[in-house]
This record gives structure tokens, C-alpha cells and sequence, in this order.
């Protein structure tokens, strides 16, 4: 699950800053990736929402540090 | 004569074991940061530096805090300067501003071509005896406090000192009696560069009265980063952009934050219904409304917002600047520069015990006029006009600066730096991106720009401007629009950008 988790995000963050050369792990953060900053973030938050039909709320934002805590909170949330 | 720093040396006798600084997720004491601080005044002195300023390369670290106060109480003027601009920027500074030491951080490098005649590298340990507040004599006594730069429409970025006693009479406001109930328990948040003169107020006010202050990192997460240490640190004070709150509207009603005691906005307009659905995240809070250009010490304006009050006294949902400080004057002025009644909207123009007669080392006087009274005013360049209830509204800029994050811009200055690359012809614009805030855009008149000379365009402006400089967008356009007066239309422009965008 976590395998095409991380593949279906893969595929998101490729579209959305139109960089086919990203290449997500579970450490992934910010940092990694060029022009992802704080409001890119929230746009990026609501296109994995609307992708995965689910939302995240402000609390789960503010608390994920890296792209491997983004997927625990989707695997918990599509149980 | 005063020092930034007064008050910090005496908070160090009356609260040495209060935490005065949090940064990197570490606490130091205000005995810590003294001593921290006194190393780099023995460095200042053993080098004998006489300098009336010290550059310091800033950082994101508490060395760069450290030699900010080092320079203070040292009692020289500091001109910070931003480690993240280019180089090329960096070096224009040092060089207009004459210095000729520079502070930086001890692990990391500093740029060769920064390299000026001195640079003194700082560290965070210590070791050897405490040393005491009263032991901290003061070496200089420098005229100005700090030497800001800011954007200049000639193409070179325009300095701002500041005199000692500017910055005393600024802080002066906020000790009048009954106006702020602040303590040595209050915790405030520092969120701006240390090149933006609002940080004056967010690192110098708690220590003024034995408070902390928290640093918020200046990554690329930061405007999420403010809210988690607002909530996680139980800030009492906050002050920054109103752009946040726009940011983060679709999550407002999730947002519970009652440790906050007061909420200060500064640097934009500040838009009432939001304030008002952010009043509701914060049930016991003061929200005031600051304004200033950096010309009049950081900020010389307030209106304490109200819900009722503040939704009859708003203009286009803009909540109003307020009144000046005490110690401020202020005029209007039409177009041309002919005092007009305050009802009546025009260019805010100021006076007064914080506001500059000057530039930096320039004897152009085009922002400064003389009024009736004989005294030199500083022309803002803001439109505004007085309520009924006495209360100054921002309307608009009368020339081409906009605000970016808070950063204050002149298109004129982008233009400038662009000439040096572009032979077309072109200009800079702005457009409202999703969330209604201003983005730069580029057109370029050619038929067509593919992706490399895009980047090509875009590694040239990064290597002479800030990043928050940098056009969002470039366009290839046929020809730009003018208008009767053969002046380009810019509201064509917009329509353009949008009609092309949709295709």
C-alpha cells in the first residue's frame, strides 16, 4: 500500500511542478525539492486531497515533516 | 545618549535566568546571551574598531542575533546584510555603505567578494568567568542605530539609517502608560528577515522587558512554520504580514489560539473580513494594525481593529492605518505638492522625531518636501485620506512600488537590471494570482521565448536581484499596449495576460 502510495504521489508532485526527474522517498522534504515553499505547499495539500478524496486537517499540516509522514496520515485515513 | 541595547544589559541584572532568545530549537538565557555576546565585543576591541558601522551577515542562527547586540552595545550602527541575495547585491551594499568590518557567523563561509577589510568570525560557546551587565562599557558613540537598504527606482537599492534617538523615541511609544500590558513572561515571535526593519521591534522589544523572543526559521516552510510555533510555544505577542492569514483563510475556523495576547499586522493591507474570521482563532487577543514605511522607524501609525467599529470604518474591506504616534505631524498633499484638507485624498507626508531628512549618502531630496510650516517632510508616496473619526485610510501607492510578502518594490529597479540583458522592448507588471496578491510578470516583445532563453533571463536576474524580485511570469508578447497618451496600458496588459492564459 505504501509502495503505491508513494508511486501516486510520485506522479502528483511530477505534474504539479512539471519536473519529471522527481523522485520521491519517504525522507523527501521541502528542502529537496526546488520552489516548494509554504503556500506551494497548501495548493500542493489540496490537489493530494482532492487526488486521494480525502482531507487533511490543519493540525496533520503544521505536524508533517517529510514525505513519509504524509503517507502514514493517508494510509490511516483510507482505513 | 541611547543604545538599542539599554534595556537588554539591564534585563540581563534584573532576569539573568529568563530564557531571552529561542533559535534552532534552542533556549539562551539572557545570562547565556551576554556572555555570548561579550566575546564578540573583545574580538570588536581587540581588532580596534573604531567604524562608525558594522555589516553583519546574516543567518539564520544565533551567532547573527548575537552580533547584532555585540554591535549595539559596542555602540556602532549595524547594517545587516541578507545572506540569501546574491553576491552581486551583497557587494553593492557593502560598497555604497562604506563599512569596513564585517561580522559572520563562525561555521559558516562568507563570499570572497564580501570579504571587506575586516571580517570577524563568531562563535556560539564560550568558556571562562561570567562576565557582569556592569562590566559592559560602551566603546563608541556612534550617531545612527542601523543602516537599512531598501528598493530604489534608480536601479540601486537606497540606504536608511536610522539615528539612536529615532529608535528611542519609536520604542517610546510602546512604554506610554496603559497603551501595551506586556511583561517578562510574554513570549513573542520574530518572523522577518533581519534586513526588513520590523525585526527591530521583534528581537529588541521582548528584550526590552525581559521577554523571549522566538525565531522562526526563514526556510521555505515559514509561514506554516509561524502558526505551529504560535501554537506550539503559546505566543503571546505576535506580529506579522496580513498576507499569512490570506494563506492560510480555507483553515482559519480550525485555528484555536488563546495564549495570544496581542496580534500586530504590519507591511500590507489588512483586509477586515479575514481579520474578522481570524479574531474568532484568537478569543483573547488585541488585534492593531500598524503602519510605516522604513523611513519613519519601522512603524508610526495604529488603529486598534473592533468588530463593529472596524466594519463601518473600512474602505473596500480595508481596515483603516489609524492615528500617527504622539511624537509624529503628518500632512496631505495633492499632486501638486499644495497642502489639502486631511478629508480629501492625496499623498501621506510625515514629520517628526522617527522620520529621516535624508538618504544614506544621497543629496537627491526628490522623496522629502518642504511644507508651509518650513519643516522638512518625508513624502510616503501612499494615497490616503482622514475618516470622520480621525483615522487615516490607505487607498493606494501614487507610484510603481508594490509589496511582495511584505517586501517593499520598485518596478522602476527591476527594469533597470533588466536593461542590462534585454535588448527588446519590455516591462514589468504585476497580476493578482488565486489568492488576490500581487505577482510579478515580465513581457518581453518578441513573437516567441522558448524554455532556455527563459532560463537564461531568470539565472541572470538571480544572480543581481533577490529572489522576491524575481518575475513569476515572462510572456512573449507582439506589442505592448498604449494608451492615449502613448503610455503603456497596463490594464490591457492584465487583460492580455488572462485572455492568453486560458488558451
Amino acid at each position: 500500500m505504501e509502495f503505491q502510495i508513494i508511486n501516486k504521489l510520485q506522479g502528483i508532485f511530477r505534474l504539479f511542478f512539471r519536473d519529471n526527474e522527481i523522485v520521491l522517498s519517504n525522507q523527501t522534504t521541502a528542502q529537496d525539492i526546488d520552489k516548494w515553499d509554504s503556500l506551494i505547499h497548501l495548493e500542493l495539500i489540496s490537489v493530494i486531497e482532492h487526488e486521494f478524496n480525502l482531507t487533511f486537517s490543519l493540525d496533520e499540516i503544521l505536524t508533517i515533516k517529510n514525505v513519509g509522514e504524509l503517507i502514514q496520515i493517508i494510509i490511516h485515513k483510507q482505513v | 545618549m541611547f543604545r538599542l541595547s539599554d534595556r537588554f544589559i539591564q534585563n540581563c541584572t534584573l532576569f539573568p535566568s529568563n530564557n531571552a532568545l529561542f533559535i534552532n530549537e534552542k533556549y539562551y538565557t539572557y545570562s547565556e546571551l551576554l556572555q555570548l555576546t561579550h566575546i564578540v565585543i573583545l574580538s570588536l576591541k581587540n581588532e580596534n574598531i573604531t567604524d562608525e558601522k558594522i555589516a553583519i551577515y546574516c543567518s539564520d542562527d544565533v551567532e547573527t542575533y548575537v552580533a547584532i547586540l555585540a554591535v549595539t552595545i559596542y555602540g556602532a550602527c549595524y547594517l545587516p546584510v541578507n545572506s540569501k541575495n546574491p553576491v552581486h547585491y551583497n557587494a553593492e551594499i557593502l560598497l555604497n555603505s562604506d563599512v569596513k568590518t564585517i561580522l559572520y557567523a563562525g561555521q559558516k563561509e562568507i563570499p570572497t567578494q564580501l570579504k571587506i577589510h575586516k571580517s570577524i568570525a563568531v562563535n556560539s560557546s564560550y568558556e571562562g568567568s561570567p562576565i557582569q551587565p556592569k562590566n559592559l562599557e560602551r566603546f563608541l558613540y556612534q550617531e545612527y542605530a542601523y543602516l537599512l537598504y531598501t528598493s530604489g527606482s534608480t536601479g540601486k537599492p537606497k540606504g536608511v539609517a536610522i539615528k539612536n534617538e529615532q529608535i528611542e523615541s519609536f520604542f517610546n511609544f510602546f512604554n506610554l502608560k496603559d497603551q501595551f500590558y506586556f511583561t517578562d513572561k510574554d513570549r513573542f515571535i520574530q518572523v522577518f528577515e533581519l534586513t526588513f526593519d520590523v525585526s527591530v521591534f521583534s528581537f529588541f522589544m521582548p528584550l526590552n522587558i525581559g521577554a523571549c523572543c522566538y525565531v522562526v526559521p526563514q526556510n521555505s516552510m515559514r509561514f506554516l512554520e509561524i502558526i505551529r510555533m504560535i501554537k506550539e510555544h503559546s505566543i503571546t505577542v505576535s506580529i506579522f504580514v496580513p498576507t499569512l492569514i490570506n494563506h492560510i483563510e480555507k483553515y482559519l475556523e480550525e485555528l484555536h489560539l488563546p495564549k495570544l495576547k496581542y496580534s500586530f499586522f504590519i507591511g500590507d493591507k489588512l483586509v477586515h473580513s479575514l481579520t474578522s474570521r481570524w479574531s474568532s482563532a484568537i478569543p483573547n487577543a488585541e488585534i492593531i494594525n500598524f503602519y510605516g514605511p522604513t523611513e519613519a522607524t519601522v512603524m508610526c501609525s495604529y488603529y486598534r481593529w473592533e468588530l463593529n467599529k472596524s466594519e463601518n470604518e473600512s474602505e473596500n474591506d480595508i481596515v483603516p492605518i489609524g492615528k500617527l504616534f504622539p511624537s509624529l505631524r503628518f500632512e496631505i498633499i495633492d499632486a501638486n505638492d499644495k497642502i489639502i484638507p486631511p478629508y480629501q485624498l492625496g499623498e501621506l507626508c510625515l514629520y517628526g522625531d522617527q522620520v529621516i531628512q535624508n538618504y544614506f549618502k544621497s543629496t537627491n531630496k526628490d522623496a522629502f518636501i518642504q511644507l508651509e510650516n518650513k519643516q522638512l517632510y518625508y513624502k510616503t508616496g501612499d494615497l490616503v485620506h482622514v475618516n470622520e473619526l480621525g483615522n487615516l485610510i490607505f487607498y493606494s501607492r501614487k507610484d510603481r512600488q508594490i509589496k511582495i510578502n511584505s517586501h517593499r518594490i520598485e518596478i522602476n529597479e527591476i527594469e533597470a537590471i533588466l536593461r542590462k540583458k534585454i535588448t527588446n522592448t519590455f516591462c514589468v507588471s504585476t497580476f493578482k494570482n488565486l489568492k488576490q496578491l500581487d505577482e510579478l510578470i515580465l513581457f518581453i516583445e518578441t513573437d516567441k521565448l522558448n524554455n532556455s532563453e527563459i532560463e537564461e533571463i531568470i539565472a541572470f536576474l538571480r544572480n543581481e536581484l533577490p529572489d522576491f524580485m524575481i518575475p513569476k511570469v515572462i510572456q512573449p508578447i507582439q506589442s505592448l499596449p498604449l494608451n492615449s497618451n502613448q503610455k503603456i496600458d497596463y490594464n490591457q496588459l492584465n487583460q492580455f495576460y488572462f485572455s492568453n492564459k486560458s488558451i
